[in-house]
């Protein structure tokens, strides 16, 4: 599991760089060939500033959706994006909104680079350029937030549904608690940990033991 | 006892209901899309209506808007008759604000006295009439040909329509926003007409796009059969028809890519930066104007054609069909060695007339330019014709091989023409006299270069040839499909410098040297990649990607590919991001210093890096490749005394000794979450680049240049984004163990944002803000840091 998301990582990071490169030269280029112009230090640059937005725009949500991507295996929500549900509307509102969230900022992002220009551009549609840039970070931000949010809420509601799990296997009777393990104290673990305990559960079955059965006692 | 006994009797297996798929009820669902789409009709209606209630000026704006955007209405109408079926209130509505508008844009055009637009738009008022019932009817028939299964309908309610939509509406978005970008310039505020030819050339664009989309929505599923890259490689269609409508669609897309690429403005300002004066330069005259008016109205027209192919009869020319196709497998079909032998006999013709021109001129300005045209244009053909001569070469491995012997002729032909057109030119041309008699001695040892590169493309066919059919054919499809994706963006990059240089009249045509010189870098690494992929692809079955990230497929051939391949395609990809610039131009018009920058681009090195890298590559795996028949030889024969007789084979299998000897100590072993070592140093480099990049600058600012200090400083933004992507990877490739290199990662983060609040600070910016959204990332990098121990617990 691990491993193979360690090289899916790998690989998927590495054609993220492909594009970032080609961003990242094109706004070196700008400010290379307008830097002969410069006369003093840390003066402010107008006329690199709609490549940078453009080529930002695009870079940044790359990166963002590559981070998404890395820790997706840890926040296990990958399969609940799937284009059905999106369609049908078969989820939460609050997936709902992140989804939104995604494909405006995806939309401002292509906008922007499509408009993208070197030298000054005019006021009005430097203005512009700046409301939708800083708009796709305060997107992705709203979208972070819902994420650790929902991540937090799960992680709170399972915790007190094992709690109280654990209290009704406690107010069991003896003869019933020997069935799951021979009264040895059995071990909850929040969804976080799901992937810990299928390994285990892995390594029971691989052996052929049968004592998670209580049939076979 | 008894109950074991009992276990081990096979059980009979339990008798399972029928499974029946639910159709998805769309109803929900589908008034949110159609209320989206609908939008989009809506604004499409509001831009084209406004043209009756705007200002004067701003009606040509005004026109190129609801241009731009009908193919966007279009889009959107025919996702709504595919995902409304049902629904005719829905659907009729839509329809009839199309209708409309087209009414609307009839109108426009004869105010502007456009009666040929009037005429056009009318027809289309009509003959959109028929498209809509068309697919009404499609798109009600469509549960029967997918024989009522619920779960082909739901698959295509919920994943093709909604994908298909977006997917064309983000493409079609950019192309829509450059036009865009053309009518907010400052400088073509009060001209709009400047942008004419771009608006139409990427309305073009527009509707090819929208064509794909209705081909994925009215067209695919409706065909009789659902083809693989295996019958397109026999080509291999049920009907004539489909053949037809198939090569319509390639040469449209073809067409649509070469016209969209080489959209130019009317006209150009040129400021001159020293005396701050602005030269204005007419790109197209009117005959100029008006013969590219044509080429891109054609698109339109070709589009259209398409449709027109299905209502044809199906086996309308029987033989074409049969002509085209094969039957036999481990072949290309004869249409595409037709195909490519037309294109390498047109390659090989323009350099012929380009030879022939050069020799009849004289020497007189307007005739010099001209060559260097036609020397440009041909010269710009010649990844074409890698791409054309490798794959006609391996199309048929298993025959005789009498035309692919006279493809590599023309191929040899091409350098020497080159060569001979150069030599001419060098005497006639004074001012670029020089830098031709070097075009002379580069094309004449390519020109020898042709019988090596034959020799090592000869023996890969042999061996191809020995492999098992199945393999051949397999290894022929994926050849296939990286032509089919590479011929496209190698059309793109072979159009987009042409234009330019073709209206060279009133400017130089040097200003496009960095656009040509640029894109043929990037067009030869498509090229160099094809043929090495073509030639040696079916070799690398073998590697697998956990192999490679753990070195244990790692040989000495691999390792020096890899780092050949790194440095090609990087190198690409950042001249291909600095291809574009006004600034250059207005440089080289106003004979100014073009800078160290552009000097480098548009010298030879950019691509002599890629052909050398790609010469390496193509060199370690001939000589793995021989080395490993030998000692194949050895194990059939059972030779005792297993010693290469040849020099060369003797010293790479000691060097793969070696090499094996050195990777074999960072092998990762298979209990082990992570990648190994030297790729993660890499990964650790790239990470920190930018937090030691800015503390540099921050700490000997007083000692950098003004240049450098602006470069970096202004330029951190990007490279910031660069080293966020590294550091992903590099935190999410070993899930072993917890590192310190992860917190000195996060140190270098800290650092670039508090560097960046730096430069902020000293150019009187906001630079709280930096500050703000710096502590937002190092909040955001801890978490992930968390993420990664919640991750380590996982299983292997």
């Amino acid at each position: 599991m691990r491993r193979e998301h360690c090289h899916s990582v790998m690989v998927a990071g590495i054609s993220q760089l492909i594009p970032v490169i080609f961003l990242t030269s094109e706004h070196w280029g700008c400010l290379t060939r307008f830097s002969e112009d410069v006369t003093e230090n840390f003066v402010k640059d107008e006329n690199c500033r709609s490549v940078e937005y453009g080529v930002n725009a695009i870079q940044m949500q790359l990166a963002f959706a590559f981070g998404v991507y890395a820790t997706s295996s840890t926040l296990m929500r990958g399969d609940e994006y799937s284009a059905r549900n999106i369609t049908t509307l078969n989820m939460p509102r609050r997936q709902l909104c992140e989804v939104s969230i995604l494909g405006l900022a995806a939309l401002l992002g292509i906008l922007l680079f499509g408009i993208r220009q070197e030298g000054e551009t005019p006021r009005a549609s430097r203005v512009w350029q700046t409301i939708c840039y800083y708009a796709i970070y305060l997107l992705w931000f709203f979208f972070f937030a819902s994420v650790i949010f929902t991540s937090v809420t799960r992680d709170e509601t399972n915790r007190m549904t094992d709690a109280t799990l654990e209290e009704k296997i406690s107010d069991l009777s003896g003869s019933t608690l020997h069935m799951f393990g021979k009264g040895k104290k059995t071990q909850f673990r929040s969804s976080s940990e799901a992937g810990a305990l299928e390994g285990d559960d892995e390594k029971l079955g691989v052996g052929g033991t049968m004592s998670l059965n209580p049939g076979f006692m | 006892m008894e109950l074991q006994e009992t276990t081990n009797t096979p059980a009979r297996p339990p008798l399972r209901p029928a499974v029946s798929v639910k159709l998805v009820p769309l109803e929900r669902c589908s008034y949110l899309w159609v209320f989206l789409l609908q939008l989009l009709i809506v604004a499409t209606a509001v831009v084209a209506f406004s043209y009756f209630l705007g200002e004067d000026e701003h009606k040509l704006t005004m026109v190129y808007m609801t241009t731009t955007l009908t193919p966007f209405m279009l889009l959107a109408m025919g996702s709504i008759v595919s995902l409304c079926p049902k629904d005719t209130w829905v659907r009729l509505s839509s329809f009839i604000l199309c209708e409309l508008i087209f009414l609307c844009r009839s109108f426009i055009y004869f105010g502007m006295k456009n009666y040929p637009g009037a005429i056009g738009n009318l027809m289309f008022f009509g003959v959109y009439y028929l498209i809509y019932r068309a697919m009404e009817k499609l798109a009600a028939c469509l549960p029967a040909k997918l024989n009522n299964d619920n779960e082909s309908l739901n698959k295509f309610n919920c994943q093709t329509i909604p994908l298909t939509t977006t997917g064309s509406l983000m493409s079609m978005l950019y192309c829509a926003s450059e036009s865009f970008s053309c009518l907010l310039d400052e400088e073509n505020h009060n001209d709009v007409e400047n942008c004419a030819d771009k608006i139409n050339s990427n309305e073009g664009m527009l509707w090819f796009l929208t064509l794909s989309a209705f081909a994925k929505l009215y067209i695919i599923p409706h065909l009789e059969v659902q083809y693989s890259v295996a019958d397109l490689l026999r080509f291999d269609l049920k009907n004539s028809r489909e053949a037809v409508l198939v090569l319509l669609t390639a040469v449209v897309g073809l067409y649509t890519i070469f016209v969209y690429a080489s959209s130019e403005k009317l006209h150009e300002n040129f400021d001159h930066r020293t005396n701050t004066t602005t030269t204005k330069v007419v790109i197209m005259d009117g005959n100029e104007t008006a013969l590219r008016n044509t080429i891109t109205k054609i698109v339109p027209f070709m589009i259209g054609l398409v449709p027109l192919v299905l209502n044809l009869s199906k086996n309308m020319i029987p033989r074409f069909r049969v002509m085209t196709r094969t039957t036999l497998r481990a072949r290309i079909a004869p249409i595409y060695r037709w195909i490519l032998e037309l294109v390498a006999l047109t390659i090989t013709s323009l350099n012929v007339y380009y030879v022939f021109l050069v020799y009849t001129s004289t020497n007189i300005e307007q005739e010099v330019n001209k060559i260097e045209k036609w020397r440009i244009l041909c010269w710009a053909t010649n990844p074409l014709i890698w791409v054309v001569v490798t794959l006609h070469f391996f199309g048929t491995p298993t025959a005789q091989k009498r035309k692919e012997n006279v493809m590599f002729f023309l191929f040899s032909m091409f350098f020497v023409l080159q060569t001979l057109g150069n030599f001419f030119q060098a005497k006639i041309d004074t001012e670029r006299g020089e830098t031709r008699l070097n075009s002379v001695f580069v094309n004449g040892f390519l020109a020898l270069m042709v019988i090596p590169i034959y020799l090592m493309v000869n023996s890969s066919r042999k061996m191809l040839a020995k492999h098992h059919i199945d393999d051949i054919d397999a290894h022929l499809q994926r050849c296939l499909s990286l032509a089919i994706s590479i011929v496209p963006p190698i059309i793109f990059l072979f159009a987009e410098p042409q234009s330019c240089v073709a209206y060279a009249n009133n400017y130089k045509i040097e200003q496009c040297a960095l656009l040509r010189e640029s894109n043929y870098v990037v067009g030869g690494h498509l090229s160099y990649a094809f043929l090495f992929y073509v030639t040696f692809g079916y070799k690398l079955d073998s590697m697998t990607k956990g192999g490679l990230l753990s070195l244990q497929d790692m040989r000495f051939h691999t390792v020096c590919q890899l780092i050949c391949l790194i440095i090609s395609s990087t190198t690409c990809f950042i001249v291909y991001g600095m291809r574009n610039s006004e600034l250059y131009a207005e440089r080289v018009f106003n004979d100014e210093s073009i800078g160290k920058l552009d000097e480098f681009l548009t010298s030879s090195s950019p691509f002599s890096m890629v052909a050398d890298c790609w010469a390496v590559t193509l060199f370690t795996q001939l000589l793995h490749s021989r080395r490993m028949e030998t000692e194949a030889k050895f194990h059939r024969r059972s030779v005792d005394d297993q010693k290469h007789s040849k020099m060369i084979h003797r010293f790479t299998s000691w060097v793969d000794q070696r090499t094996k000897k050195i990777i074999e100590k960072f092998h990762v072993n298979d209990d082990e979450a992570r990648v190994a070592t030297p790729i993660r140093v890499i990964l650790f480099l790239m990470s920190i680049s930018s937090g030691v990049l800015s503390l540099f600058v921050v700490c000997f600012s007083s000692q950098l240049g003004i240049q450098q200090i602006y470069r970096i400083s202004h330029g951190m933004g990007s490279l910031r984004v660069f080293s966020v992507v590294s550091t992903f990877i590099f935190l999410f490739t070993h899930l072993s163990d917890t590192l310190v290199a992860d917190k000195v990662i996060f140190l270098s983060m800290v650092v670039v944002f508090g560097a960046d609040s730096y430069f902020e600070y000293k150019r009187r910016s906001a630079w709280e803000a930096n500050i703000v959204f710096g502590v937002l990332a190092s909040i955001a990098m801890l978490g992930i840091l968390k993420l990664k121990k919640t991750t380590m617990k996982g299983t292997i």
